[in-house]
C-alpha cells in the first residue's frame, strides 16, 4: 500500500514538473536583447508587426479602444475574452519586463494571468525572430494605456484551470524557431516568415488534431472555423481556383478579386491587416503561397486571367433549363443576376467566385443558410448584406442549386453533393447556433 | 425562352396558372403582369423591405421581400400586397382603410411613401397575430422595434411610424396583456 502511495506521489511530482516546464515561464530570453536602444524606426516597424500580427482585431471590444481587450470568443469549451494589452499598469501590460513580453507572444505565458489558452496564437508568434519581437515591444510601450479591467472567461472544468496548459504545450507546442527552406529565394521565404509567424494563417487554415493543436503534417490545408470553410490554401489549389500572383495581391489589398471577395474572419483579416501592409509584403506572401518564384512570367497569366474573368460570361438557354436553375432565380438572381454577374460595389460576381470552384461544398452550402453581414473595405468599396435563407430554401432545392452552380460557375465538370450532405451541413450550423440570424424575412405568428 | 407556371391567391383572387419569363422576379410580376404598382422597389438587394408583401399562413402571417425572390418562389402562397387591405363599405360605398392603414395616416407617418407599402405589410402583420397572441404592454416598443426595424426609411426617422403603431395596439385593450 505504502509502495503504491509513493508511486503515486512521485508520478504527481513528475506531472507537476512536466506540466510546469511547459508553461513558458522558464523560457529563456537572449540577454542581449535588452541593450537594444529604442528609436523611431525600430518603434515604427513595430507597429507594422502589430499589423501584420493583426493584434487589434482581437485585442479591441466592439466599439472599445484599441488594444483595451474586451472581444469574445465562443471555444469549444467555452467564453474567452481578449485580454487589455495597452501598457496599462493594473490591466494591461504596463509591468511587464522585455521578457514578461517575450514569453506571453512566444509562449504563451502571461505573468497577469499565467498560461495564455492558445486562442491566442503564440504558437505561431513562437516563430517571430528577435528582431521583430523586440520591434513589437518597442511599439506596444509607446501605445495608449487604457484602464479597462479584463473580463473572466467561462470555461468548463479542466479547461478552466490555466496551469494544465503547460501539459498541452509539452504536448502540441512546437517549440522551435522559424526556419527558412533552403534552395527558394529570399522573397519566398519572407512570405514563408509572414504566413507562418505573424500572420499566423495556419491557426484558422491548417486542420487540428484531437487535442486542438493545428496538425503540421496538413498546413493550409483548410479547416472548418466558426462554421465556415477557412479554405485549403496550399499552392495545389490556389491555382487549381485560379488564383494568380497580382490576383492574390488584390485579394489581400481591397478584399476583392475577380475570384470572390473575401468574408467572415478573412474580410476581418484583411480589414485590420492584410490590406495595411506593403505591396512587396504581399507580394512576398503571394509567391510562397502559390509557390512560385518567377514574376515575370506570372504577371503575365495573371492579366490573361483577369481579362477572362472581366469578360461576362452569360448563361446559355440549356444551362437555364437545367435543375437547379429554377432554385438560383428564386433565391439568388435577384441581386447576383440571372447570369450570376453580381452589380458592381454592391452584390459580388459568382461566375468563377472560389466559393463555387473550391473542392468543397461547404462555404456555397452555408452562405446560403447563414447569409452575410455588409461589408465595407473603403469609403467607396462595399458589398450590401446577404439574406439568409435557411428558412425557406429546403435541402432539396438547396442541393440542386448548389451542383447546379458549382458546375456552370465553379468550373467542376460534375458535383454530386447529396442532400445528405446539405442536411448533416444545415444540422451543424443549427446546433451551433449559426443560423439564428438568418431569413430577416419575418414570421408573425399568431400561436 | 424558358418559362415557369405561376400559380397563386392575391388579395384574395385566384391568379394563373400563368406563364411567366423564367427570370422574373416577384416584384416584376406584381407591377409588369398583373399592373399592381403598390409595392414599392428600393434597394433591389433585400435591404430595405420597401417592396415587402405579406403572405397568409395557416398559423399566421409572414412577410418576404419581392425584389430578391422570383416569382416561382410565391407558386401556391396566399398573398396580399398593398393594394388589398382597404374595402369598400357596402353601404355607403365609401373606402374603409385597414386600421394599421387609417393609424398611419392619422399620425401622417410617412413623407415620401416609397417605405409605406413594406411598412404596412409588415405592420398588418404583427397587428394581426395580436389578436391571437396580445403584447405586454412595457414590451411593446421592443416588440415593434423588433418586427419593424429591419425597414428602412429615407425620409421620417421612423419615430411617427412607431407612434402609429404604439397608439393603434394600446387603444385596443384586446391586444395587450
Ligand atoms: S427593394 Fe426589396 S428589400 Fe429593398
Ligand atoms: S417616407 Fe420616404 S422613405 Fe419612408
Amino acid at each position: 500500500m505504502k509502495q503504491w502511495m509513493g508511486i503515486g506521489i512521485f508520478t504527481g511530482i513528475l506531472a507537476v514538473g512536466f506540466i510546469y516546464l511547459g508553461s513558458g515561464q522558464t523560457a529563456v530570453i537572449n540577454p542581449e536583447l535588452n541593450n537594444i536602444k529604442v528609436s523611431e524606426a525600430i518603434k515604427e516597424r513595430g507597429r507594422q508587426v502589430a499589423i501584420e500580427g493583426d493584434c487589434v482585431a482581437c485585442h479591441t471590444g466592439p466599439n472599445g479602444a484599441e488594444f483595451a481587450g474586451g472581444l469574445h470568443f465562443l471555444s469549444p469549451f467555452g467564453d474567452i475574452y481578449s485580454t487589455n494589452i495597452t501598457p496599462d499598469k493594473t490591466h494591461g501590460i504596463g509591468n511587464y519586463s522585455r521578457e514578461d513580453f517575450y514569453r506571453a507572444v512566444k509562449f504563451g505565458y502571461s505573468i497577469n494571468s499565467g498560461n495564455l489558452y492558445p486562442a491566442m496564437p503564440y504558437t505561431s508568434y513562437r516563430k517571430l525572430n528577435d528582431e521583430d519581437m523586440n520591434a513589437l515591444w518597442t511599439y506596444f510601450q509607446s501605445v495608449k494605456p487604457i484602464e479597462q479591467a479584463n473580463k473572466d472567461n467561462d470555461l468548463i472544468f479542466p479547461t478552466n484551470i490555466r496551469f494544465t496548459l503547460g501539459g498541452w504545450n509539452q504536448l502540441f507546442f512546437d517549440d522551435s524557431d522559424f526556419k527558412k527552406t533552403v534552395g527558394k529565394s529570399d522573397i519566398w521565404n519572407q512570405g514563408k516568415y509572414f504566413v507562418e509567424a505573424a500572420g499566423h494563417c495556419g491557426e484558422c487554415h491548417t486542420p487540428r488534431n484531437i487535442g486542438f493543436a493545428m496538425k503540421s503534417n496538413a498546413a493550409l490545408q483548410g479547416a472548418i472555423i466558426e462554421g465556415w470553410d477557412a479554405v485549403d490554401i496550399t499552392a495545389k489549389q490556389l491555382k487549381k481556383r485560379g488564383w494568380t500572383h497580382n490576383e492574390l495581391i488584390r485579394f489581400f489589398k481591397e478584399g476583392e478579386s475577380n475570384l470572390g471577395s473575401a468574408f467572415a474572419g478573412m474580410y476581418t483579416a484583411i480589414n485590420h491587416s492584410l490590406r495595411h501592409m506593403k505591396r512587396e509584403n504581399l507580394s512576398a506572401i503571394s509567391t510562397y503561397l502559390l509557390d512560385e518564384d518567377q514574376h515575370s512570367t506570372m504577371t503575365i497569366t495573371s492579366q490573361l486571367t483577369t481579362e477572362a474573368a472581366n469578360s461576362p460570361r452569360f448563361l446559355t438557354e440549356d444551362e437555364k433549363a437545367q435543375k437547379g436553375y429554377q432554385g438560383y432565380v428564386s433565391y439568388c438572381a435577384g441581386c447576383h443576376g440571372l447570369d450570376g454577374l453580381g452589380k458592381p460595389n454592391a452584390v459580388v460576381a459568382i461566375n468563377n467566385n472560389s466559393v463555387l470552384t473550391a473542392d468543397s461544398a461547404y462555404n456555397a452550402i452555408a452562405v446560403i443558410l447563414r447569409g452575410l453581414p455588409s461589408k465595407r473595405q473603403s469609403l467607396i468599396q462595399g458589398t450590401v448584406a446577404m439574406n439568409g435563407f435557411s428558412s425557406e430554401i429546403s435541402d432539396l432545392e438547396l442541393t440542386e442549386l448548389v451542383n447546379f452552380a458549382r458546375v456552370v460557375w465553379g468550373g467542376h465538370s460534375d458535383s454530386v453533393i447529396d442532400v445528405d450532405e446539405v442536411k448533416a451541413i444545415r444540422k451543424q450550423l443549427d446546433e451551433s447556433g449559426y443560423l439564428k440570424d438568418s431569413g430577416p424575412d419575418k414570421s408573425h405568428s399568431g400561436l | 425562352m424558358n418559362t415557369v407556371t405561376v400559380e397563386l391567391i392575391l388579395n384574395g383572387k385566384k391568379i394563373g396558372p400563368i406563364d411567366v419569363a423564367q427570370g422574373t422576379m416577384m416584384i416584376q410580376f406584381l407591377h409588369e403582369y398583373l399592373n399592381l404598382t403598390g409595392t414599392k422597389f428600393g434597394c433591389g438587394a433585400g435591404i430595405c423591405h420597401a417592396c415587402v408583401i405579406l403572405e397568409k399562413t395557416k398559423t399566421g402571417h409572414v412577410t418576404h421581400r419581392t425584389c430578391i425572390k422570383g416569382v416561382g418562389a410565391f407558386n401556391g402562397m396566399n398573398l396580399m400586397t398593398i393594394e388589398g387591405h382597404a374595402n369598400i363599405d357596402v353601404k355607403t360605398e365609401a373606402l374603409v382603410l385597414h386600421p394599421v392603414q387609417q393609424a398611419f395616416i392619422d399620425h401622417f407617418s410617412f413623407q415620401c411613401g416609397w417605405c409605406t407599402s413594406g411598412f404596412v405589410n409588415e405592420a398588418i402583420g404583427y397587428y394581426e397575430s395580436l389578436k391571437q397572441q396580445p403584447v405586454v404592454q412595457s414590451e411593446l416598443r421592443a416588440a415593434l422595434e423588433h418586427h419593424l426595424g429591419t425597414h428602412v426609411c429615407r425620409c421620417t426617422g421612423y419615430v411617427k411610424y412607431y407612434q402609429a403603431m404604439e397608439n393603434l395596439i394600446l387603444s385596443q385593450p384586446e391586444l395587450i396583456r
